[in-house]
């Protein structure tokens, strides 16, 4: 079910009203009935691959608490195994099968991986993860195993945040699923002004903008650098409005029911390094490798040879994460690359600021590094969003190919024309404009919470605004061709 | 676990039950002011920002005037290929002309029309070729929201009911930015009536009539859209005259008069298609409930009188084919009786 889909306009009040109307000892059955009728609406069998991964980490957090020595070891591991297994399976087996028959190919052996026919099950990585952390965090002593097995299964099965995250950690979610909460009206409503906000994000920019993207990117050879670069760019905002605006609105549902999700986008695009951006894009990815794979590989401990590795190591198993595909790989290592070659150069970097009088606050070099970070991110998101590398490398290479005739109007007239990307003049001037309004708010967001702003203004203006937000959801928002999240497909 | 007293369980209820009612009142209100403004948005009198929102202007037109009419019913070839002054004054009847786009199909506009006809009108069907052998219904599924827009009940009854709601949803607020736009260029190009019927710049495009009256950018003869094209020997289906006649009854029972006649063509693709065309148009003549008039022979003409496509005719082009089909409803019993000698003259 998607968040943006009629099904879920009438899905989230039942529940919602369900939750607080039922007696407080059956609203996690509720909560869980409502998240398995979510989940099944995609595919519905699918629901038995997530049985599996939850009996099998619910008891081993139960044995890994109650046994001491290596057995608890063995527990974890063996718990890891069968969730990453599962993962593997249906995730990167073919990924896998595919490659050793490329080795096997090119030493000429007489040896074949069959392929398997299967549909990534939706969100898989994201519910894994989530698992892993429990049992980890049991491990480690940070949390106490969840004795009721209802109570787990909805820690993994949260409606909110099953299919795209954010992936919450067992000490800030397990223990609000066991509180009551109450109806309260300015959290209720706060919720829904989320809700409403992540919506906007969805289909009135990222789908807007998928168009250009899913028409250039369906055959980058027969468009121009300028079409290139803008479905480029693009595809920048295209993912964050797509993905922050799903975690609006898994927040702002989960808030309406009082239980709190983590952050998970904080102002990414204003970052002035890509390793700040990394802890403002996709929070709760960036600290569960960080807290389980970074710091498990020893973290900034051993040097900075080992640290630069580690860095590497860490971005290219998040690449890997987000999808079966060389492509993906590249995308994560270019990101460890970017963060490894900043810290490096951080010293000479100062240095020449310094000299050329551009001090560390000043704007032009906040300016500068704002530009520079955005940049490099596009160049990483085409590696993300291309089919194959040859096509990454395709586009990489003709972006500036006509730059001897950007100075023609005609070249751009030509480049952003429908017939080339996909959208008539109307629709661009909406794209563009959409993606100012929400550079804007967020702009205003770095000074504190809008919502709490707008709650001190008068009425009229505050209801304007709200009339106007959810006209433009209504008008300008993209139902036709009504793209599916992003990371629903990790 | 201390227990609570029985007051501050009631009075957290209390203020609970508050907070809903807030939360539902307020809830309500901001419904009734977006659906509110959008029903002023949808019947209010502003235009919309598209072409096809003329279908409205065109309804207006049809209503505005008097019976018996001679109505024209077709695609674009009727909108860039006739003279209806010319056509009224042949036949001594008021001409409405309600070709639009041949995309939008033939049997939709029929059902909006319908309603608004009365007994001793004819309705003269002028179908593209095109329209004959790929199907009456609309060529894309954006193209039912005008209809919803002209006729939101006749929308319902021919096509929204068995749609899914979200269909219907999509298309409505597909309508709202369509009017929206409108509001965006008003003030900025200026020189538009706010009180216009359906399309912004209806005024400037179409006449009294209902033909274009803007000049089309005449295209090269090998640029012609819709040049070159080869139809499948049985591209011609039989369900289209079954559709025609189900059609003509419903106008029949209406007390109005229904006929077909043939839309203009160049000459070369007509030898190119000559079969398919007709076998078309015996077909029609020999099963069609309605009467066909004049063959496909009657509106063709070289590449030269064509404009930018192989439906729209230059201007001279088009009072020839007026003045052809002006004697072919004349010899059909339509308005006046020919002058003796005009069917050759008008060739």
């Amino acid at each position: 079910m998607l968040f943006n889909s009629l099904e879920f306009l009438i899905f989230f009040p039942i529940v919602t009203a369900g939750y607080f109307l039922l007696p407080f000892h059956w609203r996690w059955l509720w909560l869980l009935v409502a998240s398995c009728i979510f989940y099944m609406a995609f595919v519905p069998i699918y629901i038995l691959i997530l049985v599996v991964t939850i009996v099998v980490d619910y008891f081993a957090g139960l044995l890994i608490e109650r046994t001491r020595g290596r057995k608890r070891w063995r527990y974890l591991v063996t718990s890891i195994i069968v969730t990453c297994g599962v993962l593997f399976v249906f995730k990167y087996y073919n990924f896998f099968g595919n490659n050793v028959n490329w080795i096997a190919e090119q030493f000429n052996l007489d040896f074949a991986v069959d392929p398997l026919a299967l549909i990534l099950p939706i969100g898989l990585s994201f519910h894994t993860f989530q698992s892993l952390s429990y049992v980890i965090e049991v491990y480690r002593g940070n949390q106490k195993a969840e004795p009721h097995f209802g109570i787990y299964s909805l820690y993994v099965m949260f409606y909110p945040q099953l299919v795209a995250g954010p992936i919450e950690r067992p000490q800030n979610l397990l223990h609000q699923l066991r509180e009551k909460h109450h109806f309260e009206y300015q959290r209720v409503a706060d919720g829904l002004k989320l809700m409403a906000w992540g919506l906007f994000k969805k289909v009135v920019i990222a789908d807007r903008l998928a168009v250009v993207v899913n028409t250039v990117y369906a055959d980058p050879t027969a468009h121009s650098g300028g079409a290139l670069l803008l479905a480029s760019v693009f595809f920048a905002f295209q993912i964050y409005c797509d993905f922050s605006g799903y975690s609006d609105m898994a927040i702002g549902s989960a808030q309406v029911m009082g239980i709190r999700l983590m952050e998970n986008f904080r102002r990414p695009f204003a970052s002035r390094s890509t390793a700040t951006f990394w802890t403002r894009w996709h929070i709760s990815l960036s600290l569960w490798f960080r807290d389980y794979v970074y710091i498990g590989l020893g973290a900034n401990k051993f040097g900075t040879g080992r640290r630069m590795f580690n860095i590497m190591a860490t971005f290219l198993l998040s690449g890997l994460w987000h999808g079966a595909n060389w492509t993906f790989v590249v995308w994560g290592g270019l990101n460890g690359l970017f963060i490894a070659l900043g810290a490096t150069t951080k010293k000479t970097r100062d240095a020449l600021a310094r000299k050329v009088g551009l001090g560390q606050t000043t704007l032009p070099r906040r300016v500068i590094q704002i530009a520079i970070t955005f940049s490099l991110f596009v160049f990483g998101v085409i590696f993300f969003r291309s089919a194959s590398l040859g096509e990454a490398w395709y586009i990489v290479t003709h972006l500036f190919a006509d730059i001897d005739v950007w100075g023609d109007k005609h070249y751009w007239r030509e480049a952003f024309s429908y017939r080339s990307v996909g959208l008539d003049d109307d629709e661009l001037r909406i794209a563009f404009f959409s993606i100012f309004a929400l550079e804007a708010v967020q702009a205003v967001q770095s000074r504190g919470s809008v919502r709490a702003m707008l709650a001190t203004r008068h009425w009229a203006l505050r209801w304007s605004l709200y009339l106007l937000l959810i006209w433009v959801i209504l008008t300008f928002g993209m139902y036709v061709e009504t793209q599916p999240f992003i990371y629903f497909q990790f | 676990m201390s227990k609570r007293s029985p007051s501050s369980t009631s009075s957290s209820e209390r203020r609970v039950g508050s907070d809903v009612i807030k939360l539902l009142g307020r809830l309500a209100l901001l419904t009734a002011l977006v659906l509110g403004s959008m029903a002023f948005f949808f019947w209010g009198p502003l235009p919309y920002k598209h072409q096809l929102a003329m279908l409205i202007d065109k309804r207006v037109l049809l209503d505005a005037t008097p019976a018996p009419r001679v109505i024209l019913v077709g695609g674009s070839n009727l909108m860039f290929g006739v003279d209806s002054a010319v056509l009224e004054d042949a036949l001594g009847l008021p001409v409405v002309n309600m070709g639009v786009f041949g995309g939008l199909g033939l049997l939709a506009p029929l059902d909006v029309i319908l309603p608004h006809v009365q007994p001793g009108d004819t309705v003269v069907l002028v179908p593209e070729y095109e329209m004959l052998f790929t199907g009456l219904a609309p060529f894309d599924k954006d193209y039912y929201r005008w209809f919803l827009a002209v006729d939101p009940r006749a929308a319902w009854r021919f096509y929204y009911s068995r749609q899914k709601p979200q269909v219907l949803l999509a298309d409505f607020l597909m309508l709202m930015r369509d009017k929206l736009g409108a509001l965006f260029v008003i003030p900025f190009k200026g020189n538009h009536s706010l009180a216009g019927n359906g399309y912004l710049r209806y005024e400037q495009v179409v006449n009294r009539f209902g033909d274009g009256s803007e000049e089309i950018r005449p295209a090269a003869p090998d640029q012609l859209a819709g040049r070159n094209n080869v139809y499948r020997a049985d591209a011609f289906k039989p369900e289209i005259v079954a559709q025609l006649n189900d059609v003509t009854a419903r106008f029949k029972a209406r007390g109005v008069r229904v006929l077909l006649t043939f839309g203009v063509f160049p000459e070369s693709e007509y030898t190119l298609n000559q079969k398919i065309i007709d076998a078309t148009a015996g077909q029609l003549r020999d099963d069609g409930t309605f009467q066909v008039v004049g063959s496909p022979r009657d509106f063709l003409y070289p590449y030269s009188e064509f404009s930018d496509s192989v439906n729209h005719l230059r201007p001279a082009a088009r009072t020839l084919r007026t003045q052809r089909l002006a004697v072919i409803l004349a010899e059909a019993g339509v308005g006046k009786a020919p002058p003796a000698g005009a069917r050759g003259a008008a060739r």
